[in-house]
Protein backbone atom coordinates (compact mmCIF):
# COMPACT_ATOMS: atom_id res chain seq x y z
CA UNK A 1 0.00 0.00 0.00
CA UNK A 2 1.44 3.46 -0.47
CA UNK A 3 0.10 6.55 0.58
CA UNK A 4 1.93 9.95 0.54
CA UNK A 5 0.18 10.91 4.01
CA UNK A 6 2.02 9.84 7.77
CA UNK A 7 -0.05 9.21 10.38
CA UNK A 8 2.14 11.19 12.85
CA UNK A 9 4.01 14.18 12.83
CA UNK A 10 3.81 17.78 11.49
CA UNK A 11 2.20 16.54 8.45
CA UNK A 12 -0.25 14.73 9.49
CA UNK A 13 -3.81 15.32 7.83
CA UNK A 14 -6.37 16.95 9.95
CA UNK A 15 -9.31 13.98 9.78
CA UNK A 16 -6.87 11.74 11.19
CA UNK A 17 -5.38 14.05 13.66
CA UNK A 18 -8.97 14.28 14.79
CA UNK A 19 -9.17 10.15 14.79
CA UNK A 20 -6.19 10.29 17.25
CA UNK A 21 -7.91 12.50 19.66
CA UNK A 22 -10.68 10.55 19.54
CA UNK A 23 -8.71 7.60 20.07
CA UNK A 24 -6.59 8.77 23.21
CA UNK A 25 -9.89 10.32 24.60
CA UNK A 26 -11.44 6.77 24.46
CA UNK A 27 -8.70 5.93 26.07
CA UNK A 28 -8.77 8.19 28.81
CA UNK A 29 -12.20 7.31 29.37
CA UNK A 30 -11.61 3.50 28.80
CA UNK A 31 -14.58 3.07 26.48
CA UNK A 32 -14.07 1.19 23.88
CA UNK A 33 -12.07 1.77 21.03
CA UNK A 34 -13.37 0.57 17.66
CA UNK A 35 -12.09 1.75 14.60
CA UNK A 36 -12.84 0.84 11.00
CA UNK A 37 -9.77 2.02 8.74
CA UNK A 38 -12.17 1.66 6.18
CA UNK A 39 -14.17 4.29 7.56
CA UNK A 40 -11.01 5.91 8.03
CA UNK A 41 -10.75 7.61 4.59
CA UNK A 42 -14.26 8.60 4.71
CA UNK A 43 -14.67 10.08 7.69
CA UNK A 44 -16.45 7.55 9.30
CA UNK A 45 -15.00 6.18 12.26
CA UNK A 46 -17.06 8.77 14.12
CA UNK A 47 -20.07 7.05 13.50
CA UNK A 48 -18.82 3.53 13.86
CA UNK A 49 -18.22 4.47 17.57
CA UNK A 50 -20.94 5.90 18.22
CA UNK A 51 -22.87 3.47 17.20
CA UNK A 52 -21.16 1.39 19.62
CA UNK A 53 -21.27 3.84 22.49
CA UNK A 54 -24.69 4.59 21.23
CA UNK A 55 -25.91 1.02 21.56
CA UNK A 56 -24.23 0.15 24.78
CA UNK A 57 -26.09 2.83 26.51
CA UNK A 58 -29.37 2.48 25.24
CA UNK A 59 -28.76 -1.42 26.35
CA UNK A 60 -26.92 -0.83 29.28
CA UNK A 61 -24.62 -3.43 30.00
CA UNK A 62 -25.88 -5.05 33.65
CA UNK A 63 -23.95 -7.71 35.75
CA UNK A 64 -21.21 -8.26 32.99
CA UNK A 65 -23.44 -8.96 30.12
CA UNK A 66 -24.40 -6.61 27.37
CA UNK A 67 -26.42 -6.83 23.83
CA UNK A 68 -23.50 -8.25 22.21
CA UNK A 69 -24.46 -11.67 24.44
CA UNK A 70 -28.05 -11.42 24.40
CA UNK A 71 -29.01 -10.97 20.54
CA UNK A 72 -30.19 -13.95 19.25
CA UNK A 73 -29.43 -14.11 15.45
CA UNK A 74 -30.39 -16.30 12.91
CA UNK A 75 -26.78 -16.78 11.46
CA UNK A 76 -27.73 -17.92 8.10
CA UNK A 77 -30.39 -15.25 7.21
CA UNK A 78 -29.27 -12.83 4.65
CA UNK A 79 -30.02 -9.56 6.69
CA UNK A 80 -31.00 -6.26 5.42
CA UNK A 81 -29.00 -3.42 6.83
CA UNK A 82 -31.61 -2.17 9.07
CA UNK A 83 -31.53 -5.88 11.05
CA UNK A 84 -28.02 -5.99 10.38
CA UNK A 85 -26.34 -4.41 13.70
CA UNK A 86 -28.71 -6.49 15.94
CA UNK A 87 -28.11 -10.24 13.78
CA UNK A 88 -24.25 -9.11 13.44
CA UNK A 89 -23.58 -8.51 16.97
CA UNK A 90 -25.46 -10.92 18.29
CA UNK A 91 -24.10 -13.62 16.60
CA UNK A 92 -20.42 -13.71 17.06
CA UNK A 93 -18.93 -10.50 18.76
CA UNK A 94 -15.36 -10.79 18.45
CA UNK A 95 -14.67 -14.25 17.83
CA UNK A 96 -17.45 -14.85 20.60
CA UNK A 97 -20.30 -13.03 22.29
CA UNK A 98 -18.26 -10.49 24.25
CA UNK A 99 -19.46 -7.26 26.38
CA UNK A 100 -18.71 -4.52 24.19
CA UNK A 101 -16.51 -3.10 26.94
CA UNK A 102 -14.15 -6.12 26.59
CA UNK A 103 -13.48 -4.98 23.49
CA UNK A 104 -11.23 -2.21 24.41
CA UNK A 105 -8.26 -1.87 22.70
CA UNK A 106 -9.44 -3.70 19.51
CA UNK A 107 -8.89 -2.14 16.11
CA UNK A 108 -10.88 -4.04 14.21
CA UNK A 109 -10.24 -3.80 10.49
CA UNK A 110 -12.45 -4.60 7.49
CA UNK A 111 -14.28 -3.21 4.58
CA UNK A 112 -17.53 -1.06 5.05
CA UNK A 113 -20.33 -3.54 3.33
CA UNK A 114 -22.61 -0.13 4.93
CA UNK A 115 -20.34 2.77 3.75
CA UNK A 116 -23.58 4.92 2.08
CA UNK A 117 -25.26 3.46 5.65
CA UNK A 118 -22.66 5.29 7.56
CA UNK A 119 -22.58 8.50 5.72
CA UNK A 120 -25.82 8.53 6.09
CA UNK A 121 -25.68 8.80 9.85
CA UNK A 122 -24.60 12.53 9.19
CA UNK A 123 -28.30 13.03 7.62
CA UNK A 124 -29.84 11.16 10.07
CA UNK A 125 -30.75 8.31 7.74
CA UNK A 126 -28.22 5.48 9.70
CA UNK A 127 -29.32 2.63 10.22
CA UNK A 128 -26.93 0.16 9.75
CA UNK A 129 -23.56 -1.53 11.89
CA UNK A 130 -20.23 -3.36 11.78
CA UNK A 131 -20.38 -5.92 9.26
CA UNK A 132 -21.18 -9.46 9.85
CA UNK A 133 -17.32 -10.87 8.41
CA UNK A 134 -15.83 -8.57 10.76
CA UNK A 135 -17.62 -10.64 13.36
CA UNK A 136 -16.84 -13.63 12.04
CA UNK A 137 -15.53 -16.30 14.75
CA UNK A 138 -13.23 -18.43 12.65
CA UNK A 139 -10.84 -15.97 10.92
CA UNK A 140 -10.21 -12.81 13.30
CA UNK A 141 -9.52 -13.16 17.02
CA UNK A 142 -9.91 -16.49 17.40
CA UNK A 143 -7.59 -17.26 14.89
CA UNK A 144 -5.33 -14.74 16.35
CA UNK A 145 -5.64 -15.81 20.15
CA UNK A 146 -5.21 -19.93 18.71
CA UNK A 147 -2.45 -19.24 16.68
CA UNK A 148 -0.33 -16.75 18.74
CA UNK A 149 -0.15 -19.82 21.33
CA UNK A 150 1.87 -21.40 19.24
CA UNK A 151 1.29 -22.77 15.69
CA UNK A 152 2.03 -20.78 12.51
CA UNK A 153 -1.81 -19.73 10.59
CA UNK A 154 -2.16 -17.62 7.76
CA UNK A 155 -5.36 -15.95 8.20
CA UNK A 156 -7.22 -15.09 4.83
CA UNK A 157 -9.85 -12.94 6.94
CA UNK A 158 -11.49 -9.90 5.32
CA UNK A 159 -10.22 -8.09 8.81
CA UNK A 160 -7.98 -8.37 11.82
CA UNK A 161 -8.78 -7.71 15.18
CA UNK A 162 -6.22 -6.80 17.33
CA UNK A 163 -5.41 -6.51 21.20
CA UNK A 164 -2.87 -5.23 22.86
CA UNK A 165 -3.91 -7.29 25.75
CA UNK A 166 -3.45 -10.94 24.66
CA UNK A 167 -0.80 -13.21 25.97
CA UNK A 168 0.17 -16.26 25.53
CA UNK A 169 -0.74 -17.57 28.93
CA UNK A 170 -3.76 -16.83 28.36
CA UNK A 171 -4.73 -18.13 25.14
CA UNK A 172 -3.82 -21.49 26.29
CA UNK A 173 -5.80 -21.54 29.57
CA UNK A 174 -9.36 -20.21 27.67
CA UNK A 175 -10.21 -22.90 25.87
CA UNK A 176 -9.90 -26.26 25.46
CA UNK A 177 -10.09 -26.23 21.32
CA UNK A 178 -7.62 -23.37 21.37
CA UNK A 179 -9.88 -20.82 21.06
CA UNK A 180 -10.44 -18.06 23.73
CA UNK A 181 -13.29 -15.73 24.82
CA UNK A 182 -13.85 -12.36 24.36
CA UNK A 183 -12.67 -11.76 28.01
CA UNK A 184 -9.69 -13.16 27.73
CA UNK A 185 -8.88 -11.81 24.35
CA UNK A 186 -9.94 -8.37 25.71
CA UNK A 187 -7.60 -8.60 28.96
CA UNK A 188 -4.66 -10.39 27.59
CA UNK A 189 -1.43 -8.90 25.65
CA UNK A 190 -0.28 -10.15 22.28
CA UNK A 191 2.23 -7.65 21.72
CA UNK A 192 3.86 -7.20 24.99
CA UNK A 193 7.83 -7.82 24.33
CA UNK A 194 7.36 -9.58 20.94
CA UNK A 195 8.35 -8.44 17.70
CA UNK A 196 5.63 -7.93 14.96
CA UNK A 197 6.33 -7.45 11.21
CA UNK A 198 3.49 -5.28 9.41
CA UNK A 199 3.50 -4.90 5.42
CA UNK A 200 1.86 -1.97 3.91
CA UNK A 201 2.12 -0.17 7.10
CA UNK A 202 1.38 3.19 5.33
CA UNK A 203 -1.64 2.35 3.81
CA UNK A 204 -5.21 2.70 5.43
CA UNK A 205 -5.43 0.02 7.30
CA UNK A 206 -1.67 -0.63 8.08
CA UNK A 207 -1.27 2.79 9.41
CA UNK A 208 -3.53 2.33 12.06
CA UNK A 209 -2.58 -0.80 12.84
CA UNK A 210 1.05 0.22 13.36
CA UNK A 211 -0.57 3.34 15.26
CA UNK A 212 -2.24 1.19 17.08
CA UNK A 213 -1.31 -1.89 18.17
CA UNK A 214 1.89 -2.72 17.98
CA UNK A 215 2.33 0.32 20.87
CA UNK A 216 2.99 -2.45 23.33
CA UNK A 217 5.17 -4.80 20.74
CA UNK A 218 9.39 -4.85 22.04
CA UNK A 219 10.01 -4.21 18.26
CA UNK A 220 8.08 -3.74 15.28
CA UNK A 221 9.02 -3.30 11.71
CA UNK A 222 6.72 -1.47 9.07
CA UNK A 223 7.99 -2.68 5.47
CA UNK A 224 6.65 -0.64 2.54
CA UNK A 225 5.44 -2.12 -0.57
CA UNK A 226 7.59 -0.71 -2.93
CA UNK A 227 5.32 0.93 -5.63
CA UNK A 228 6.15 -0.39 -9.48
CA UNK A 229 4.69 2.53 -10.51
CA UNK A 230 4.24 5.49 -8.23
CA UNK A 231 0.82 6.84 -7.93
CA UNK A 232 0.44 10.87 -7.93
CA UNK A 233 -0.36 10.38 -4.71
CA UNK A 234 3.08 8.85 -3.67
CA UNK A 235 5.54 10.42 -6.32
CA UNK A 236 8.68 8.84 -4.45
CA UNK A 237 9.18 7.73 -1.29
CA UNK A 238 10.63 10.46 0.28
CA UNK A 239 6.48 11.70 0.09
CA UNK A 240 7.42 9.79 3.50
CA UNK A 241 10.05 11.28 4.71
CA UNK A 242 10.63 10.26 8.64
CA UNK A 243 8.67 6.60 7.86
CA UNK A 244 11.58 5.10 6.41
CA UNK A 245 14.34 4.07 7.92
CA UNK A 246 15.81 1.22 6.03
CA UNK A 247 16.01 -0.36 2.03
CA UNK A 248 15.31 -4.02 1.70
CA UNK A 249 16.97 -5.59 -1.01
CA UNK B 1 5.39 0.94 17.42
CA UNK B 2 7.40 1.33 20.44
CA UNK B 3 10.70 0.44 19.11
CA UNK B 4 10.05 0.29 15.65
CA UNK B 5 11.70 0.76 12.22
CA UNK B 6 10.63 0.93 8.65
CA UNK B 7 11.85 -0.71 5.42
CA UNK B 8 10.96 -0.16 1.74
CA UNK B 9 11.11 -2.94 0.30
CA UNK B 10 9.06 -5.18 -2.58
CA UNK B 11 6.68 -7.99 -1.67
CA UNK B 12 7.24 -9.36 -5.30
CA UNK B 13 11.23 -10.09 -3.97
CA UNK B 14 11.28 -13.43 -2.07
CA UNK B 15 14.58 -13.24 -1.23
CA UNK B 16 14.45 -9.59 0.48
CA UNK B 17 11.63 -10.33 2.15
CA UNK B 18 13.23 -13.75 4.09
CA UNK B 19 15.73 -11.48 4.56
CA UNK B 20 13.71 -8.67 6.57
CA UNK B 21 11.55 -11.96 8.52
CA UNK B 22 14.99 -12.96 9.26
CA UNK B 23 16.43 -10.14 10.73
CA UNK B 24 13.11 -8.78 12.61
CA UNK B 25 12.19 -12.36 14.06
CA UNK B 26 8.54 -12.10 14.23
CA UNK B 27 5.98 -13.27 16.10
CA UNK B 28 3.30 -12.22 14.38
CA UNK B 29 3.28 -10.73 10.76
CA UNK B 30 0.75 -8.41 9.61
CA UNK B 31 0.44 -8.77 5.44
CA UNK B 32 -1.30 -5.71 4.14
CA UNK B 33 0.91 -4.70 1.38
CA UNK B 34 -0.81 -5.01 -1.67
CA UNK B 35 -2.27 -3.27 -4.66
CA UNK B 36 -5.24 -1.66 -3.74
CA UNK B 37 -6.92 0.22 -6.30
CA UNK B 38 -9.77 -1.45 -8.61
CA UNK B 39 -8.68 1.21 -11.34
CA UNK B 40 -5.06 0.56 -11.22
CA UNK B 41 -5.81 -3.04 -11.90
CA UNK B 42 -7.34 -2.45 -15.22
CA UNK B 43 -4.17 -0.67 -16.45
CA UNK B 44 -1.73 -3.07 -14.98
CA UNK B 45 -3.40 -6.34 -14.33
CA UNK B 46 -0.25 -8.46 -14.14
CA UNK B 47 1.10 -6.09 -11.50
CA UNK B 48 -1.45 -6.07 -9.49
CA UNK B 49 -1.45 -10.08 -9.66
CA UNK B 50 2.77 -10.11 -9.39
CA UNK B 51 1.78 -7.92 -5.94
CA UNK B 52 -1.80 -9.18 -4.52
CA UNK B 53 -0.89 -12.85 -5.34
CA UNK B 54 2.74 -13.76 -5.41
CA UNK B 55 3.55 -10.96 -3.02
CA UNK B 56 1.09 -12.87 -0.84
CA UNK B 57 2.68 -16.01 -1.67
CA UNK B 58 6.13 -14.61 -1.05
CA UNK B 59 5.55 -13.80 2.32
CA UNK B 60 3.98 -16.64 3.47
CA UNK B 61 7.08 -18.42 1.73
CA UNK B 62 9.43 -16.44 3.63
CA UNK B 63 7.57 -17.12 7.20
CA UNK B 64 7.92 -20.72 5.96
CA UNK B 65 11.66 -20.56 5.54
CA UNK B 66 12.63 -18.51 8.75
CA UNK B 67 14.62 -19.69 10.98
CA UNK B 68 12.74 -17.95 13.61
CA UNK B 69 8.90 -19.79 14.30
CA UNK B 70 6.44 -17.32 13.33
CA UNK B 71 3.35 -17.70 15.80
CA UNK B 72 0.83 -16.18 13.67
CA UNK B 73 0.60 -14.45 9.70
CA UNK B 74 -2.36 -12.85 9.43
CA UNK B 75 -3.53 -11.64 5.80
CA UNK B 76 -5.61 -8.74 5.19
CA UNK B 77 -7.76 -8.62 2.16
CA UNK B 78 -11.19 -7.73 0.72
CA UNK B 79 -14.65 -8.19 0.54
CA UNK B 80 -14.55 -7.76 -3.12
CA UNK B 81 -12.84 -11.04 -3.24
CA UNK B 82 -16.10 -12.52 -2.74
CA UNK B 83 -18.52 -12.89 -5.50
CA UNK B 84 -20.41 -9.61 -6.24
CA UNK B 85 -24.18 -10.64 -5.31
CA UNK B 86 -25.33 -6.91 -5.41
CA UNK B 87 -26.22 -6.90 -1.64
CA UNK B 88 -26.12 -3.87 0.27
CA UNK B 89 -24.90 -5.41 3.11
CA UNK B 90 -21.86 -6.86 4.10
CA UNK B 91 -20.22 -10.35 2.61
CA UNK B 92 -19.66 -12.93 4.70
CA UNK B 93 -16.22 -15.21 4.74
CA UNK B 94 -18.78 -18.36 4.11
CA UNK B 95 -19.78 -16.81 0.52
CA UNK B 96 -18.31 -17.95 -2.85
CA UNK B 97 -15.06 -16.21 -4.22
CA UNK B 98 -14.93 -13.93 -7.27
CA UNK B 99 -13.93 -11.25 -9.09
CA UNK B 100 -14.78 -9.76 -12.78
CA UNK B 101 -11.65 -7.60 -12.38
CA UNK B 102 -8.06 -8.09 -11.81
CA UNK B 103 -7.98 -6.65 -8.43
CA UNK B 104 -11.13 -8.72 -7.07
CA UNK B 105 -9.54 -12.04 -9.17
CA UNK B 106 -6.17 -11.14 -7.14
CA UNK B 107 -7.44 -11.03 -3.86
CA UNK B 108 -9.22 -14.11 -4.25
CA UNK B 109 -6.19 -15.88 -5.86
CA UNK B 110 -4.47 -14.40 -2.45
CA UNK B 111 -7.18 -16.42 -0.60
CA UNK B 112 -6.55 -19.68 -1.79
CA UNK B 113 -2.87 -19.04 -1.18
CA UNK B 114 -3.28 -18.07 2.35
CA UNK B 115 -5.94 -21.33 2.38
CA UNK B 116 -3.32 -23.41 0.93
CA UNK B 117 -0.02 -22.05 3.25
CA UNK B 118 -2.44 -22.72 6.64
CA UNK B 119 -3.34 -25.87 4.98
CA UNK B 120 0.32 -27.51 4.17
CA UNK B 121 2.50 -25.68 6.12
CA UNK B 122 1.28 -24.36 9.59
CA UNK B 123 2.57 -25.95 12.59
Amino acid sequence: MAASWCWRGPRIQPFYAQYLRQLEARRRTSAIRCFRPYHLVHMEVPATIDLVLERRTASGPADGCSPLQTASPSPSADLPPEKHWTASVGRRAYGVAAPVESAAGFLLMGHSGHAADARGRYGRTYRSSLDDVELDSRCAARSLAAATGGPAVGCSAAHVIVDPGLSRSANRSASPDGGTDGHSIARSRPWNGRPVLLTGHTGFKGSWLSAVAPRDAGRGRGLLQQASRPSRRCSSWRAVDGLVDSVSR
Amino acid sequence: MASSTRSVGDVRDLDALARTVDDVAPSVVFHLAAQPLVLSSYEDPIGTFQTNVLGTANVLEAVRRSSTPVDAVVVVTTDKCYENRGWDHGYRETDRLGGRDPYSASKAAAEHVANAYRSSTAR
